[in-house]
Order: structure tokens, then C-alpha cells, then sequence
């Protein structure tokens, strides 16, 4: 939310000061069809090299927030700006530094992939050997290099996915857009396609990466934007985001022996909030359970108990998700 | 690692220009390029050139099912099944092509059978739906193999359609123009898909029909080519190549321009496609060939940019289809393509020139009567490109915004 900005960007940027700008900026973006206000006044920003996740439900507006990011869709409301320049339909320039990969199959279904990838590619101004070079790179790093000749309709679901991912990032985008790159494929397949975002991630590209898979996201992401009815509802890191909605790690330990005194050294511990004796069992309620661990363990030798057993509780995202909004993610199952 | 191409990088080719190399490689791929710059202008050319001036070397059977039955109807099929198409007036078994009727619950099994060459069905309640004011559609049954039959077929049922809905707009018009055109004036069209007609001008020049048709119906069929490039839009729009493309850095107009060349370059493949069988095969002359190769370039110009208006309207595809029959129908009608020189009421023929279709049958008249050259229709060259100009910038002008929303 914009209170993150102003917390990381007090004032207006100063002239000359451009390496601490972040990448992409959006302020606060309006866009309704007709008498619905599909995206709200989302505010956000993704400095260079960060993954940023936007997870909400259907209809959101995660696309139409991303449509508006690539200059795709006017907004009616706010602005974009990319490495400082402000992204405009008028302007292709401004777009340079983005690679989006759109939610649906977008490409054109009667040409090889190879085809395709040379069409867009040229499209983003590269030319010749360069253009050759990236094609064949872009297609090794999706594992279709085999298929480069076939036709986008002769491909399984999974391989029109990951070719329509190898569009996107073939100019390697200073910034990669993904919209639900993983939505209805294979376990296989999401597992090859989150691995060559962590590839690219590695390598430096920003990411925005819309999905209402938590687990995706908190694999992925740095920082969460959670979006609900057209509203960024929170924003943070998966911890900072558990403590905004005063959720905590816990540690249950099941143990045999004098459990009220352990539990009261326990209590004692840095970093822990509350214990609860229970039967056979205490509760620990941590502000971050694998730095406390190891002290509980400790804790329970000095005393004489007997651990049995250790589960490690942390809230999720799925949990602040259903706090905020009163409303689970959908599940569309795996 | 990460690098952003520059300007310098992008000089040639320009992102219109991929775009619309882009599209005629899948069009020529599927071959629907190959339908619209060649099948479809030969059968055009074909039906002209074989109804008007009776030269042939064509022997096609075509069965009309008339499944409705209407007075509106019955007429078109009788006066197909009676129409002399060539050779012996008296002798339709000489006919280059020869329309029977046929029960409508036959016609798909007497194209298996290969008993005739194509069919065309007309069903029921077509009539009515016409005559209400509806639209109506035929349906034309075509033996795969016989590609030139069926496109026989087709150009004739489309004729049809046209001319009724021309005779309708041309009433409207008429009357919001505060003048009665005479019915039988808007006749002769339907009349003349199945009369051998040789026009005389005023001016004492003799008309090729077979030319002047030609002309009139390439400029339709241009225009419909043409107007592939609204639909193709607004078909990728919604499965997201469009905005794909925009995304990668192309302009809005730079995606409209592209398209509109592409289909573009196939309508004049198309036009000069016509213009050799209507000469080569038929006979007919359209005069000097550099005035000819000129104002087609400028009559597929103007149609361009007929079609980059419409690019810059159409949000959805029945838009799409509707802004282009409408405008299609409107301009030929305005335009005079229905109704051969001299035929057309005054108040019409003024409001002609106001057209750019107008203007090219005007001027591929004069040079196939008044053996007019290239200088000779310099105007209505100029008067071409300027719709071109114009009607082109106003359509790009939009269609940011289009395609944006
Ligand atoms: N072109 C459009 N015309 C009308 N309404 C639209 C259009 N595009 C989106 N909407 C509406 O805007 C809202 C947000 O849609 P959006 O596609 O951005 O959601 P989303 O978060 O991407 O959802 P999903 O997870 O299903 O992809 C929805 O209510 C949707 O119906
Ligand atoms: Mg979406």
C-alpha cells in the first residue's frame, strides 16, 4: 500500500538519484468497465531484482493491474512509471525494459514456436544473429529447444505455457510480468516453469508474478502485495505480513515430565510470547521459530523433560489471506 | 545480463512492416490468401466475364434449392434456372454454367453424387426475414474439388444478398435525400448477374458490361478483403496476441497499419487478378494498363484507408461485420457499383463523387470508354488518395484508444 512508499521514499525523488528509484512504480491506478471498479487505487513498487507477488482470488484485478503496468489498458486513474519513465500506449519505448507473459496462450497458434518467438522478438528491436542467438537460448531455457519447428497447435498444454513464457522474457526484460504462468498445468511442468523464474531470478530479473497459489508465492516472491476487490489489502515480506495480522510462529512440544516448569523457563526465552501447558504437550507462540528452537531444546535438557516430539507452526499466507478478507483463496486444486 | 534494445537497434524492417509480413505468411499458409488474391477474383471474373459476354470454356451445373418459396425468392431461382448464360439463346445445354433447381433435402446429395457442381440453398423464411427488414443468409453447398464452381456458387448467392440489401439502402436513401428513385433503375443489377448487357453512354462510347462489373464488383470484393484486417484485429485483441504485441513495444498504430497493408497487397493481388482474366480470358479492354495499374493502387489506397476507419470503431467482431457491410453497402450504393453509368438517378450520380468508389469507377471508366490516360484522371487520382489520407489518419487516429480500452 502506498504507505509502504512513503515509509521506503519520503518526499519527492531528488534529481540525481536514479539507482535508488525503484523499477517499476505504479501510483495509485484506477480502471473500471462501466459502472465496475475492477482496480481501485493500487499503489505499489518493485525495486531492481526483486520478486514481487500479487495474490488475490478471481477477479481481483490482478490482470487489469498488469495490463496497465504493460501499457496494454488506459487506466482512468494514477500512473506507471518504468526505470523512471512513465509507461504510455503512445510511447513503445517505455516498455522496453518489460517482458509480460500474458494469463492466456497468446500467440498465434498456426506458427512454430520458433516463429513466434522471432515475430515478437523483432517486434522488441532485435535483429540478425542477435535475434537468432536469444531464440535458441530463450527455447533451451524453456526445454523446447526439440520443438522449435512444431506448431503452437500441435503442443500439450504445459509446452504452450512455457512457450508462451519464452516470449515474454526473450529480450530479457529488465522487469518479467507473469500472470498465473502455472494455471492448469502439470505438477511437472509447474515445477520446470517455477524453476526457470528462479533461474532468472538468480540472474538478477525483477519479477512481478500474480498467482492465487500461496505456496507459489511464498516460494517465489520477496515481498507479497495481497489484492482483494480491486484493493492491495497488505503488502510485505511473508513474516511481516504474518505479524501485521498479530498471527506468530508456534512450537508445540510434546514432552514427558515436569511440564509447568519447563513451560515456565520457556517463558523466559527471548522471542517468545505466550506458552500454554496442555496435556502431554506446551505451546509456544514465537516470533520466529528456528531461532527459538534450539533454546527450547535446551531449555527442556536443563529441566529434566523429555521431548517427544516437535511441530513447527507458521502461519501462512492462505491465514493472513483469510484474516484480511474474510475469504479463502479460491482453490482451483493441483 | 540484462540489456535494453535501443532505437538504433530497430531501424529496419519497422514493427508495420513485420506485422504485416507476419500476417500474409499465415494467410498464405492456410491459403485463405491464395482464396482472396486468386480463386475468388478468377470466379468473379469467371461469372462476368461468362454471363455478360458469352465466351466460355467453363461447363459448371449449379442446383438452387429454393426451401422458402417467397415471391422474392422464386424470382431469383426462376430467373437463374431460365437465364441463357452463353452460346445458343435457345440452347442451354451450351451454357458455360447452368443453374437448375433442385429440392433443398437433395441438394447436399446431389454434390456428393457429383450430379451438379455446387448448390445453393435458400431456406425457409428467408423472404420474410428480408422483407422485415432481418438480415438473410444463403447457404452454398461446394464440392471440395471444385473450387472454381463453388466460388461460382458463392459469388452468385452473395450477389443476390447484395443486391437486396442494396435495393433497401437505396430506398432509405433516397427518401432522406428527398428524392423517388425509380425502382426498375435498382433492378437492373439483379437483373444483370443473368443479362448480357452492353450499355451505351451518353457520350456515344460503348461500354464493356463485363469490364465495367468487373470494376464495380472488384471494388466490393476489394473492400471486403480489405476490411479482413477490423476483424483480424479485434479477433487477436481478445486472444491476447494484440495486446501481446503492444506489450512488445509496438505501437497501436503501428499494429492496425500492418494489418491493413497485408490484407491490402492481397486486395490488389486480387484486383489485378481480374483485370488479366476479364482481358486475357474475356476479352475485355480496360484501357491504357498504366492509368489501370495506377488508379488501382490508388482505389486500394483509398479502400485501406475505408479500412483503417473501420479498424478504428470496431471493438467486438459483429462490429466488425456490421461497420463493414454497412459501409460496403452504403459506398457501393452511393457509389454507383449497382447500377451501370448512365443509369444512376442524378441525385445519386452527384453524391457519387463523394465516394472513393465513385470516384474509381468514374475513372476506370473514362479510360476503358474515353481511352482516357493516366493525365486524363490525375482528379480523381488525387481525389482517391485523399480519402486515403483521410479516412486512414482518422482511423489510426482512434485507434489507440480501441485498442487500449
Ligand atoms: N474487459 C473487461 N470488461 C468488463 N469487465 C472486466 C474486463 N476485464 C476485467 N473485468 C472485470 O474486472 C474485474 C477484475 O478482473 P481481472 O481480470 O483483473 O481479475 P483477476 O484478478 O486477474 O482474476 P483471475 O484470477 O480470474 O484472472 C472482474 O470483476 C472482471 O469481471
Ligand atoms: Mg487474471
Amino acid at each position: 500500500m502506498s504507505g509502504t512508499d512513503q515509509r521506503e521514499h519520503s518526499g519527492a525523488p531528488v534529481p540525481g538519484t536514479a539507482p535508488s528509484l525503484p523499477l517499476l512504480r505504479c501510483d495509485g491506478l484506477v480502471r473500471r468497465f462501466g459502472e465496475r471498479t475492477a482496480v481501485d487505487g493500487v499503489s505499489f513498487h518493485i525495486s531492481a531484482g526483486e520478486t514481487y507477488g500479487l495474490l488475490g482470488p478471481n477477479g481481483a484485478g490482478k490482470t487489469t493491474t498488469i495490463s496497465m503496468i504493460a501499457g496494454i489498458l488506459r487506466p482512468d486513474g494514477g500512473r506507471v512509471e518504468l526505470d523512471g519513465r512513465r509507461v504510455d500506449a503512445h510511447d513503445p519505448e517505455a516498455k522496453r525494459s518489460l517482458g509480460l507473459v500474458p494469463q492466456e496462450i497468446a500467440l498465434f497458434d498456426d506458427l512454430s514456436a520458433e516463429e513466434n518467438l522471432r515475430f515478437f522478438g523483432s517486434l522488441q528491436g532485435l535483429r540478425g544473429a542477435d535475434l537468432r542467438a536469444r531464440v535458441a537460448a530463450t527455447l533451451e531455457l524453456v526445454g523446447l529447444s526439440d520443438r522449435a519447428k512444431d506448431r503452437i497447435s500441435e503442443f500439450s498444454g504445459g509446452m504452450q505455457r512455457r512457450a508462451n513464457i519464452a516470449v515474454g522474457l526473450l529480450h530479457r526484460p529488465r522487469l518479467l510480468v507473469l500472470d498465473e504462468p502455472t494455471a492448469g498445468v502439470d505438477p511437472q511442468s509447474r515445477n520446470q516453469i517455477l524453476e526457470s523464474i528462479e533461474q532468472l531470478r538468480a540472474e538478477g530479473m525483477a519479477v512481478l508474478y500474480t498467482t492465487h497459489y500461496m505456496e507459489e508465492a511464498e516460494r517465489l516472491c520477496d515481498r507479497v502485495g495481497i489484492i482483494d476487490r480491486g484493493r492491495i489489502v497488505a503488502e510485505g515480506t511473508r513474516r511481516e505480513l504474518v505479524a501485521q495480522i498479530g498471527e506468530h510462529d508456534r512450537l508445540v512440544v510434546r514432552a514427558d515430565g515436569p511440564l509447568d516448569a519447563f513451560a515456565a523457563t520457556v517463558g523466559t526465552l527471548a522471542g517468545v510470547r505466550e506458552v500454554h501447558v496442555g496435556t502431554g504437550s506446551i505451546d509456544v507462540v514465537v516470533d520466529d521459530a528456528a531461532s527459538t528452537l534450539a533454546a527450547v531444546v535446551d531449555a527442556a535438557t536443563s529441566d529434566h523433560v523429555v521431548v517427544t516430539g516437535i511441530e513447527v507452526r507458521e502461519p501462512n499466507l492462505e491465514a493472513v489471506f483469510l484474516h484480511l478478507t474474510g475469504t479463502a483463496l479460491r482453490d482451483r486444486g493441483d | 545480463m540484462t540489456r535494453t534494445p535501443s532505437r538504433a537497434d530497430r531501424a529496419w524492417p519497422p514493427s508495420w512492416l513485420l506485422v504485416a509480413r507476419t500476417e500474409l505468411r499465415r494467410r498464405l499458409r492456410n491459403r485463405s490468401a491464395i482464396v482472396t488474391a486468386f480463386v475468388g477474383p478468377v470466379a468473379l471474373a469467371a461469372v462476368f466475364g461468362v454471363l455478360l459476354s458469352g465466351t466460355s470454356s467453363i461447363d459448371v451445373t449449379i442446383a438452387v434449392a429454393d426451401d422458402d418459396a417467397s415471391a422474392l425468392t422464386s424470382d431469383f431461382t426462376g430467373s437463374l434456372v431460365d437465364a441463357d448464360t452463353g452460346g445458343d439463346p435457345d440452347d442451354h445445354r451450351d451454357d458455360p454454367v447452368t443453374f437448375v433447381a433442385i429440392d433443398a433435402a437433395d441438394a447436399v446429395q446431389a454434390v456428393d453424387d457429383g450430379e451438379v457442381d455446387a448448390a445453393i440453398v435458400i431456406p425457409a423464411g428467408f423472404g420474410a426475414s428480408i422483407t422485415s427488414g432481418g438480415g438473410g443468409e444463403l447457404s452454398v453447398i461446394r464440392d471440395p474439388a471444385g473450387r472454381i464452381s463453388g466460388a461460382i456458387a458463392e459469388a452468385v448467392a452473395r450477389e443476390f444478398t447484395i443486391a437486396l440489401s442494396s435495393r433497401r439502402l437505396a430506398a432509405a436513401t433516397a427518401v432522406s435525400l428527398g428524392t423517388a428513385v425509380d425502382p426498375a433503375s435498382l433492378d437492373t443489377f439483379v437483373d444483370s448477374t443473368t443479362t448480357a448487357i452492353v450499355e451505351e453512354e451518353p457520350g456515344g462510347g460503348t461500354i464493356d458490361a463485363a469490364g465495367f462489373y468487373g470494376v464495380g464488383m472488384s471494388i466490393m470484393f476489394l473492400f471486403f478483403t480489405v476490411s479482413f484486417a477490423a476483424r483480424s484485429i479485434v479477433a487477436e485483441r481478445h486472444n491476447g496476441v494484440v495486446p501481446r504485441m503492444l506489450a512488445s513495444s509496438a505501437a497501436p498504430w503501428e499494429v492496425a497499419t500492418g494489418k491493413v497493408v497485408a490484407v491490402s497487397a492481397l486486395g490488389l493481388a486480387g484486383f489485378t487478378t481480374v483485370w488479366g482474366v476479364t482481358s486475357l480470358l474475356f476479352g475485355s479492354s480496360w484501357g491504357s494498363p498504366v492509368a489501370v495499374v495506377a488508379l488501382m493502387v490508388c482505389t486500394v489506397l483509398a479502400v485501406a484507408g475505408v479500412a483503417t476507419f473501420v479498424c478504428g470503431l470496431a471493438r467486438t467482431e459483429p462490429q466488425a461485420d456490421g461497420y463493414t457491410s454497412m459501409v460496403a453497402f452504403a459506398l457501393a450504393l452511393l457509389g454507383g457499383n449497382f447500377v451501370g453509368p448512365g443509369q444512376a438517378p442524378a441525385a445519386l450520380r452527384r453524391v457519387a463523387s463523394f465516394t472513393p468508389n465513385g470516384q474509381a469507377i468514374d475513372a476506370f471508366s473514362r479510360v476503358a470508354v474515353d481511352g482516357a490516360g493516366i493525365v486524363d484522371v490525375l482528379p480523381q487520382m488525387a481525389a482517391l488518395l485523399a480519402f486515403a489520407v483521410l479516412l486512414g489518419s482518422m482511423g489510426l487516429a482512434r485507434v489507440t484508444r480501441v485498442m487500449t480500452s
